[in-house]
């Protein structure tokens, strides 16, 4: 009885030195979150086809870089839901950076594209247009289970937002 | 009448010289550009951005500098530095800003072709703050100017950096071969 005491006791030291350098290695004050989104714009505007194309910031605090495993973000302009984001895409999640995650999303013809088109033709006249991201994204960092990152944002856009002149 | 003009007079002194103190942290300058060597697919990306803090009672602390930065004119990242950095009243404070970039983003030159001398680099962001009582101050930045490559030097500096630490090395493995005899 002794002797299976000691083993459990060795055996717990044991794995606890082990795994302590990764352990620091991963440990943060704050877990990763969200910054904020940038580069919103229409894409392709068009009667077959509308693209809205978005970029959402996150923070790694980690000190290991991570992998990305699942995108669930919901895109609203003025209440209307445009669809949802859940393309995962190839994209570098270094160590204590931040990441960006693209956020595209193509609207075929129907009732949703109508909605959109007669919401912003309100920006034809100056006036802004809400869009909003709400959702969350998971990452898996090294030796860890998979971390959920929520986001949630509204930004108003008016027409030279979202349609930017290309700079040279 | 010369009373009365005697009295805006005393009045207008004392409201601008009150004004003196007012005002808090506000942008300065971004010293020290440096785009690493961007010959390479992974490069350097370091600069400082420098803020005065204006208000002669107050002291606050950084939280966080969130950046946008567009190099030769493309989106090249998003910097953030979250390092708390102490500002004390009436006092200049820099916060580091360090972030890989990848040249591939925001240039792109042919085999045999030179790099440009220069490249336009914009930093557009925001400083967050927090008072001795908590309460967020943010401050907006913005600075463009346009920044010299020197691919050669950066390799140089490479090189250098490397046999530094080529010859820590090699001191560290005579120094356990000392302590082992």
């Amino acid at each position: 009885m002794y002797v299976r005491h000691l083993f459990i006791l060795l055996l717990t030291l044991v794995s606890t030195t082990a795994f302590k350098p990764l352990a620091s290695n991963i440990s943060a004050d704050e877990a990763p979150y969200f910054v904020k989104t940038k580069n919103t714009k229409l894409s392709s505007f068009s009667t077959s086809k509308i693209d809205i194309a978005s970029e959402a910031v996150f923070f790694n605090t980690y000190n290991v870089g991570a992998k990305l495993l699942e995108v669930n973000i919901d895109v609203y302009m003025d209440d209307t839901k445009l669809g949802t984001v859940t393309e995962v895409q190839d994209v570098k999640i270094p160590k204590k950076s931040t990441f960006d995650i693209p956020l595209n999303l193509s609207i075929k013809p129907g009732p949703t594209a109508l909605k959109l088109v007669t919401g912003s033709a309100k920006i034809l006249f100056g006036k802004k247009v809400n869009v909003r991201y709400t959702g969350y994204i998971k990452i898996r960092a090294l030796g860890m289970v998979p971390l959920k990152i929520n986001m949630d944002e509204t930004e108003a856009y008016d027409w030279d937002d979202l349609f930017p002149k290309e700079e040279k | 009448m010369r009373k009365v003009v005697m009295w805006f007079l005393v009045v207008g002194v004392c409201l601008t010289s009150c004004n003196k103190n007012e005002g808090g942290p506000a942008f300065k300058s971004v010293l020290e550009i440096d785009l690493g060597n961007i010959s390479k697919k992974n490069s350097k990306f370091s600069c400082y951005v420098v803020f005065t803090n204006n208000d002669d009672k107050a002291s606050f602390k950084v939280k966080q500098l969130v950046a946008d930065l567009k190099i030769n004119g493309k989106d090249a990242g998003t910097p953030l530095t979250d390092e708390a950095i102490e500002v004390l009243p009436h006092s200049e404070f820099k916060v580091p800003v360090h972030f890989e970039i990848h040249p591939d983003d925001f240039i792109t030159v042919a085999e045999g072709e030179n790099y440009p001398e220069s490249l336009p680099v914009k930093l557009e962001g925001t400083l967050t703050l927090t008072d001795a009582n908590g309460k967020e101050v943010k401050v907006d930045f913005s600075h463009e100017e346009s920044v010299v490559i020197n691919i050669k030097k950066e390799e140089r500096q490479e090189e250098k950096e490397a046999k530094k630490e080529e010859r820590k090395a090699k001191r560290e493995l005579k120094k356990k071969e000392k302590e082992e005899h």
